[in-house]
């Protein structure tokens, strides 16, 4: 087996920096979104509601005003 | 339907053993390696650390970075492409997910 390589120490320091970093920010960035993403639920929800209530009324109008026989 | 769920569940502990003897030999391989390539820096080896990079500032203000020849410079690319995938894995660890952000 070829013998292990002796790395160099910047790139030693850099990867293991460059990992602890990345987790930090990781961490971070999901503590940031994860609120944001909790009242953006709320708001979708309370919109769908009403669009709902809005198709609901759009539906029952479009069935009264339509003129065929076959009811 | 059942017997073959029998069998399949028959063979499960001879798969675990076939995974084992499969694997072992290549685990050992990669700690063989890992132990000596991958491992932390030890505090020793910071100040040196510190000062290649600085090494690597002053070739870049005194130009001798730009004699680099092209394989070296291939080779340095992908060194420092290896070490920047470093972070991402860090934010998959920070994050809890691989794909995206589970909010």
């Amino acid at each position: 087996m070829v013998p292990p390589v002796a790395v160099s120490p910047v790139i030693k320091t850099a990867r293991w920096s460059f990992l602890l970093i990345g987790m930090f920010y990781g961490k971070q960035r999901y503590d940031y979104l994860k609120p944001r993403a909790e009242k953006e639920r709320l708001v979708e929800e309370a919109e769908k509601k009403i669009r709902e209530e809005q198709e609901k009324i759009a539906k029952a109008l479009a069935e009264a005003s339509e003129d065929t026989i076959l009811k | 339907m059942a017997q073959a769920v029998q069998k399949l569940v028959a063979k499960v502990p001879t798969l675990i053993g076939a995974a084992a003897t499969y694997s072992k030999p290549r685990l050992a391989t990669f700690w063989h390696y890992a132990k000596v390539e991958l491992v932390p820096p030890s505090p020793a080896e910071i100040p040196q650390a510190i000062a290649g990079i600085k090494n690597i500032l002053t070739g870049v203000n005194s130009g001798r970075l730009g004699q680099t020849t092209v394989k070296d410079a291939f080779r340095n690319g992908m060194v420092c492409t290896e070490v920047l995938m470093w972070f991402y894995i860090g934010e998959c660890i920070g994050k809890g997910g691989i794909v995206g952000y589970a909010v």
